[in-house]
């Protein structure tokens, strides 16, 4: 596993199994990390990212799914992407697979 | 000790009895209990006392816990703090959260907010704004239910902040300036049933020069009232669940407080028009 360095398109994501996601009626997600007893609150955006870090979305992929969704830019999508699996990466919320080079 | 004639409470499951030597006293903890008076003991209640021990010593204990004061408000509010904390230590399922519980008709809003937030100057505000506050600091979360049940403590409010709230106000109850020691039951009658929340309100600082009121998500307002829970019976799992629950059910908002009698306003409108709104 690897959580150092620049995200790229190809990059795969997977949920920590000692996380527990509880989905809200607003669509937004309460994420905890049991191992630590963090909680952090995700909106509706980052729920959808959360749902697709199942180690078969590489972030290209993700960013189309979300332009399909999202009337915004996809460059713009890309960069709130790669930000928040970044801040998730961080956070010990999801693992970055490794990736043959 | 007139202990045969010494009133007996009933709070959440929790009895005790009440002992003391001191009138006043029986007096004050009977309007803050008032609505769990009980006489229906089973001998193995605890003994909640207060005795004056001279002119300047006053003596309080509760089980294990217990200590001397110079000053009757000071015994009267350690004592009323050990039960406080073992009302919620009995607890066998419910989620102790530190917040303010605001009656509007049969509705409840929860005030959460961490210490210093604000949260009792506010609550007395709305009092005074003809809201019914149940409670000013903790509640409980039955997580069957979600009802949420208020446990009554006395507001503990300073004189700047008895300043701030008799400004352009009638003056605060006469137990404040005699014993400082004010509880819901002076501000309306009962508390009426528990209920869900409609509202969850998160108080945010710092203080800004006009109130604030935002609305945000129920992830957010989740997490904040998580902040606001104790170590409970309950496992940290079952406990977000709970409180995701309860979010769930609510319109949750951020409040920024400003100016004290602005902010009371900006409440009062909020849960008295949604209110209104809703029929």
């Amino acid at each position: 596993m690897s959580s150092g360095g620049e995200l790229s398109g190809s990059d795969l994501f997977v949920r920590h199994p000692e996380v527990e996601s509880n989905l809200l009626p607003d669509q937004t997600v309460l994420l905890f990390q049991k191992d630590t007893s963090l909680a952090v609150p995700v909106n509706a955006e980052g729920a959808a990212i959360w749902k697709m870090c199942d180690g078969a979305h590489t972030i290209d992929r993700m960013v189309d799914n979300l332009t399909e969704i999202y009337d915004q830019e996809r460059n713009r999508i890309g960069q709130d992407v790669r930000v928040f699996l970044g801040e998730l990466v961080r956070l010990g919320l999801v693992d970055r697979l490794p990736t043959l080079r | 000790m007139a202990g045969q004639d010494m009133p007996s409470f009933c709070v959440y499951g929790f009895r005790f009895r009440l002992h003391t030597n001191v009138n006043d006293v029986q007096y004050l903890m009977t309007g803050l209990y008032r609505d769990f008076l009980t006489s229906n003991l089973n001998g193995s209640e605890a003994e909640a006392i207060i005795q004056r021990e001279r002119e300047d010593q006053f003596s309080w204990r509760l089980g294990e816990k217990g200590g001397t004061a110079s000053t009757l408000p000071h015994a009267l509010w350690n004592l009323e703090a050990a039960l406080c904390e073992t009302i919620i230590r009995s607890q066998r399922r419910s989620i102790a959260i530190h917040a303010a519980i605001i009656q509007v008709e049969d509705s409840i809003a929860i005030l959460a907010g961490r210490s210093q937030a604000g949260k009792t100057t506010l609550s007395l505000a709305l009092a005074r704004r003809g809201l019914r506050v149940a409670g000013d600091d903790v509640a409980l979360v039955e997580p069957e239910t979600l009802n949420v049940l208020p446990i009554p403590r006395c507001f503990h409010v300073d004189d700047r902040g008895a300043a701030l709230l008799e400004a352009g106000g009638p003056p605060l109850p006469t137990a404040w300036r005699r014993f400082r020691f004010i509880v819901p039951n002076d501000f309306g009658g009962p508390v009426g049933s528990s209920g869900h929340p409609r509202w969850l309100i998160f108080m945010r600082g710092p203080r800004a020069g006009h109130p604030m009121i935002a609305a945000v998500s129920q992830a957010e307002m989740t997490a904040r009232l998580l902040s606001e829970c104790g170590q409970g019976p309950l496992s940290d799992s079952e406990t977000i669940a709970v409180i995701c629950r309860l979010a769930s059910g609510a319109s949750c908002f951020a409040l920024t407080p400003g100016p004290l009698g602005e902010t009371a306003d900006a409440i009062t409108t909020l849960l008295t028009q949604s209110k209104r709104a809703a029929g």
